[in-house]
């Protein structure tokens, strides 16, 4: 039964300190303090070599020598303050004793206790080692990355390390700082997200550098604790519509500043350029068949990629996510162009082919669950690089189709996008134009009204993205009356010393990933008659072992586990007039906090009709640390619970 | 030597370094030692519970010295004769060191040591057969580690309060105590840190899954912040005089390591209005949290006169709401209502950053919450909490940070609320490591330690119950944003206090406060400039005259 730790009041202490007692030192006690070399106390008494220890006592300012058992002598520590030295037990130590101190004088000193050398022994685990030809739960356990890994045994405190393996094959180490637990009986160890799915050991070392290898477990990267995602970062794209044909040098590009002939189609910036001409992985996107000859050359046609005026269809490969095709380049592994690019250029030439773009791929690990979170930018508008700086004119202006009577706007948006526009946040990346700071006024066309506030600098509230691209994000909707006057005055962003880039949008949607659509498991249902609530306390859980008679339905600690420590749902009949407090049989606080009635996060559940609700006890917090003892409750008005169930 | 029996400890009134006094005292007694090693919960583990105790400071008690928000920028107390007002009425002197933090740190240290000393002594074998026999097992393998924690809490405010202290580690006799020196400061911090390392590991991150689920005592956590936070006070200008970044540089590293394994210390932050209240102690930002028994005697405290039973307590001054910002912009209302008057029929307060109205009670608000004592608030001169009435806020404001408005305190059917005394939370270290990283690097734009200071700040700008423009300024304007988000994020949390002290710069915060007299039924704002006095002397407190007469090695604090 849990039982919460509250700090004493006052006349508590009284009483306590009246039991205390204060000891006196055994030795000699004369008017300076100088008590002679001597020690009290060494800590821990039970060691490993290599492991830290203080000792306790007096005298220690001229301290040049300690004696560890079995004569070892150590002159490597540390003197902290007269009464304190910290070592590590020394290296070879094997033999119980007591220790000695001896200092510039020759005296010594020897403890009242003796040092036990440790020893680890491990004796079970927390999960069933893996089977082969045996079934998951039934004959063995699948330990899940982001999941605790107990270790059972004695000595475990001298447990420094345990080596996992993670998806690609290498270590994962986790060291002892890093456990959940770590305790003479036992280390409690989280599994790593990224732990590899697979059957292997685990490798446990100890500080004095005992191995032990673990049984073979059956692990598995984290359902909850998120995956990989690929995203491709384009690093030039074509946007001239053109294509190659008839081995034209028009697909050239170029470092930024080496272009004095303005022969590239595009120059690129410094970082850009590198990751083209020194990316491992760079890839080459473009449209064409087996018919096209794909030269990759310097603008001079001094080489060509893969040797002499090679064409380079044949490394091509079909891009699954567009259908076109495409060439994985690693310029600086190929070796034909590499010392060239920077003053030559890099020409796709050749025929009957249209390039898209080249790209590298980002890698990122994306936490959630079985589904993620994918980063989806929409684009509103791109500058074509005819708007440069806005000097304080109306050349950023932008309204609605069928709006710009007298073409005023550098562009009309449709009304779906001028809604998104006026209710939800967008961004407007900028780059500077010169060295001093850009003023960004967002006003109308009329100049008759200023978002933020008279003549506000937008620029202060200037982000970076993760590729250092600066943007300004912009949620009109937080002024009403800002958002009345646009469509008929117009949307201008004026100022100087900028250059809109781009108006854009990013979002985060969720995704399902995964191998298969995440199946729900139903870890109750109702078949009673209770019926709706009206503030009684009928529908209460509890775990198995914290049953009483009051609980409707205790769960197993595995479900339990899933109830307090995972997200599972509550599917129940009610409306939006439902009070819907969820809360411990003891009534002590609510889920989402005091009183707090979660109908306001329940959504419609397309496949029943009814609402459903998403509980995560351990994120909100406000009953977690509660409900073993004090049990879940349902209750409040106008609903009745009819499922509670998790997604597997 | 046994010992002899116990005698009734007295917390001592004149006191050195620790105290061993001779125990021939024979009359009949409550415990002996051999009975405190045998008995668990009665004995061993009240030992350490006592010293738990003695963290608390009565942060929260009526009237107490230790809220120390009055004597900042923060808070008038709202009276004169206010114990907390010697800090800078010339009340504050060797004779009188308030708080006796010298003394009640020493205390428990040399409690600590004993128990430390003598821990192999405990012996419970007689109960090999008790059903808590395994349990009590496991709770004294940690005993050692959380008393070793605690050592290194109290050692932090000795030097956050006196710098250079006596190290000590041991039980001392009188002639030891009596001739200790301080160590210098540098030195204690380096201890305070090495003991955290090496114990934080034996640490549980959660009481929660430990035998009795007894929350509150020290975690991994709290030693790893502990750390951080001592890190930042030795690279702060008071303890760091030639502004050596490598101090700044280890001060960011240590709060970057609280940020990073927040989430697998079961960390997150909290929406600001869930701070405190009946629940708070469980907060998952709280890391280290001293929790009483049901009570009143704050809200008694601080609720407005006017309110039955309550006495206006800590005032917020108007030198803290001008440092609030406005959602919209981040302009300061200072900034927007300059001048010595301000019009309120224009609402000025409206559009403020929501931690104001979280923090402040301001005239015309309904307080307390509680439905039996709710009312509009009066603070204008005249009005019904007001100045004539004895007591009334002397700043035309009330606190409403931790105070729990769900209590009663009239007569009869009182309401009393558990409160809980923010020792540390995770909001901190987003500031502690965004200080620490712009002063290393030189710059709040510079990802070195994998985070920028100003992303640091933004977490907690961008919090949902927040919602505050984002910090992009670098240089001199990112310092006094950032004094300024310190203030307001840790208002109240005795953070003030000693973070000006560290900066050294009471002369330009703690001098001059600016209160509000609203007059004319609430339509008008006046600022008036309280003086107060500072001396640089009042970085460090004094130590203790009693200790220097009876220790002629201890020098005292420049100024004192």
């Amino acid at each position: 039964m849990k039982k919460i730790f509250r700090y004493l009041n006052i006349a508590t202490l009284l009483v306590v300190l009246s039991a205390m007692f204060v000891a006196c030192a055994d030795t000699d006690n004369d008017d300076n303090g100088n008590l002679g070399l001597n020690i009290k106390v060494f800590s821990p008494t039970v060691v490993v070599p290599g492991q830290p220890m203080t000792i306790n006592g007096s005298g220690f300012g001229d301290v040049t020598e300690i004696e560890f058992p079995g004569e070892i002598n150590v002159t490597d520590f540390e003197i902290v303050t007269n009464e304190m030295i910290r070592v590590k037990a020394p290296i070879g130590l094997n033999t119980s004793g007591q220790l000695l101190v001896r200092n510039a004088s020759g005296e010594t000193a020897t403890s009242r206790l003796s040092l036990t050398i440790g020893h680890t022994t491990i004796s079970g685990y927390s999960a069933r080692e893996y089977k082969e030809g045996g079934k998951v739960d039934k004959d063995y356990d699948v330990v899940k990355g982001n999941t605790l890994l107990t270790v059972y045994g004695t000595g475990m405190q001298f447990m420094s390390s345990a080596e996992f393996i993670d998806e690609d094959g290498n270590p994962i180490v986790v060291n002892a700082s890093e456990f959940h637990r770590v305790a003479p009986g036992r280390v409690v160890i989280q599994v790593p997200a990224k732990v590899l799915t697979g059957n292997f050991s685990v490798k446990l070392r100890t500080i004095d550098d005992n191995e032990f290898e673990t049984p073979v477990f059956a692990f598995e990267t984290a359902q909850d604790g998120g995956h990989w995602e690929y995203t491709r970062r384009f690093l030039w794209q074509n946007e001239s519509g053109k294509e190659v044909a008839g081995w034209s040098s028009i697909f050239r590009i170029g470092l930024e500043g080496t272009d004095p002939d303005k022969a590239c189609m595009t120059t690129v910036d410094e970082e850009t350029w590198t990751a083209i001409k020194d990316g491992e992985e760079v890839y080459f996107l473009f449209e064409g068949s087996e018919a096209s000859n794909v030269r990759i050359t310097t603008g001079w046609w001094s080489a060509a990629y893969g040797g002499p005026e090679h064409n380079s269809i044949d490394m091509a490969i079909d891009d699954e996510e567009t259908g076109k095709k495409l060439i994985l380049l690693n310029f600086k592994a190929d070796g034909n162009l590499y010392d060239l690019l920077d003053a030559q250029h890099l020409l796709f030439t050749g025929d009957a082919y249209k390039p898209l773009g080249l790209f590298v791929v980002d890698k990122k690990w994306i936490e959630g669950g079985g589904g993620h979170f994918e980063t989806v930018r929409e684009s509103f508008w791109k500058n074509d690089g005819s708007i440069g700086k806005p000097e304080w004119k109306g050349y950023y202006r932008f309204g609605l189709d069928g709006h710009d009577g007298n073409n005023e706007c550098a562009t009309t948006f449709d009304e779906e996008t001028w809604i998104k526009f006026m209710t939800e946040p967008i961004r407007i990346a900028i780059e500077k134009t010169g060295d001093a700071d850009p003023n960004v006024r967002v006003t109308t066309g009329w100049w008759s009204s200023d978002f933020g506030g008279k003549e506000y600098n937008w620029y202060q509230n200037v982000e970076q993205d993760d590729n250092g691209n600066m943007f300004i994000e912009l949620n009109l909707a937080n002024d009403a009356d800002f958002v009345a006057l646009l469509e008929a005055q117009h949307l201008l962003f004026t100022g100087d010393d900028y250059k809109i880039i781009e108006i854009y949008q990013e979002k985060e949607i969720w995704v399902e990933g995964g191998d298969a659509k995440p199946t729900p498991i139903v870890l109750w249902e109702n078949n009673t008659t209770i019926g709706a609530l009206n503030w009684n306390s009928d529908y209460r859980f509890s775990n198995v072992e914290t049953i009483t008679k009051e609980v409707i339905h205790a769960f197993s600690m595995e479900e339990w586990s899933i109830i307090k420590d995972g997200t599972f749902y509550l599917l129940f009949d009610g409306d939006e007039t439902s009070n819907l407090r969820i809360t411990t049989g003891w009534w002590n606080g609510a889920y989402g906090g005091p009183e707090h009635n979660s109908i306001d996060i329940a959504e419609d559940d397309p496949d029943t009709g009814k609402k459903i609700i998403k509980i995560n006890l351990k994120e909100d917090g406000n009953l977690y640390d509660n409900v073993d003892a004090q049990h879940l409750l349902f209750t409040g008005g106008g609903y009745t619970p009819l499922k509670i169930f998790y997604y597997k | 030597m046994k010992l002899k029996k116990i005698f009734i400890y007295a917390l001592p009134a004149v006191f050195s370094l620790s105290s061993c006094v001779d125990l021939e005292y024979n009359e009949v007694t409550l415990r002996d030692e051999d009975w405190t090693y045998e008995f668990f919960n009665d004995g061993v583990k009240n030992m350490i519970w006592d010293v738990y105790a003695q963290m608390y400071n009565n942060e929260l008690a009526d009237n107490s010295t230790s809220f120390l928000a009055g004597a900042t920028d923060e808070a008038q107390y709202a009276l004169e004769i206010g114990a907390v007002n010697n800090y800078f009425n010339g009340g504050w002197s060797t004779a009188n060191p308030i708080p006796d933090t010298w003394n009640k740190s020493y205390t428990a240290l040399a409690e600590i040591h004993t128990i430390l000393e003598k821990i192999d002594k405990i012996d419970l074998e007689e109960w090999k057969y008790n059903d808590n026999y395994k349990i009590w097992q496991q709770q004294l393998e940690n005993f050692p580690y959380e008393l070793r924690f605690l050592r290194a809490y109290f050692y932090f405010e000795l030097f956050k309060t006196y710098g250079d202290v006596p190290l000590v580690t041991t039980t001392l006799t009188n002639g030891q105590a009596n001739n200790m020196q301080r160590t210098p400061a540098d030195k204690v911090v380096k201890f305070i840190v090495d003991e955290l390392d090496e114990i934080a590991t034996y640490l549980p991150i959660s009481y929660a899954d430990e035998p009795y689920a007894e929350i509150g005592r020290a975690t991994r956590a709290a030693a790893y912040a502990l750390k951080a936070r001592t890190l930042l006070y030795a690279a702060s200008p008071l303890h760091n005089p030639t502004g050596d970044k490598t101090k700044w540089a280890a001060a960011a590293e240590a709060s970057k390591y609280v940020i990073d394994h927040a989430k697998d210390w079961g960390l997150s932050l909290s929406p600001y209005a869930e701070l405190w209240g009946d629940n708070a102690f469980f907060n998952k930002e709280l890391i280290l949290g001293f929790g009483s028994e049901p009570s009143n005697s704050f809200e008694m405290a601080n609720y407005p006169v006017g309110v039955e039973n309550g006495s206006s307590g800590t005032c917020p001054t108007q030198s803290l709401v001008d440092q609030y910002e406005y959602q919209d912009n981040g302009q300061t209302f200072g900034e927007r209502n300059s001048g010595e008057t301000i019009d309120l029929t224009t609402n000025p307060y409206e559009g403020l950053d929501p931690r104001f109205a979280l923090s402040v009670v301001k005239n015309g608000d309904e307080w307390p919450s509680n439905g039996t004592q709710k009312k509009v608030i009066e603070t204008f001169v005249g009005g019904f909490n007001a100045a004539p009435k004895y007591g009334a806020t002397p700043t035309g404001y009330y606190l409403r940070k931790l105070v729990d408005g769900s209590c009663v305190t009239t007569t009869d059917n009182q309401v009393k609320k558990h409160h809980t005394w923010i020792a540390m939370r995770l909001a901190e270290f987003y500031l502690d490591f965004a200080e620490a990283a712009f002063y290393a690097t030189g710059s709040a734009n510079d990802g070195t330690y994998g985070m920028t200071a100003n992303e640091a700040v933004n977490v907690l700008r961008n919090r949902s119950d927040i919602a505050m423009p984002a910090f992009t300024e670098d240089g001199d304007a990112w310092v006094k944003r950032y004094e300024r988000e310190r203030l307001v994020e840790l208002a109240f949390e005795n953070h003030r206090f000693w973070d000006v002290r560290r900066w050294m710069k009471g002369e330009q915060y703690f001098k001059n406060i600016t209160v509000a007299t609203i007059t004319d039924a609430g339509n008008t704002l006046t600022r008036t400039i309280k003086t107060r006095n500072w001396d640089e002397k009042y970085n460090l407190f004094p130590i203790p005259q009693s200790e220097i007469l009876k220790n002629g090695n201890l020098t005292q604090n420049t100024g004192w």
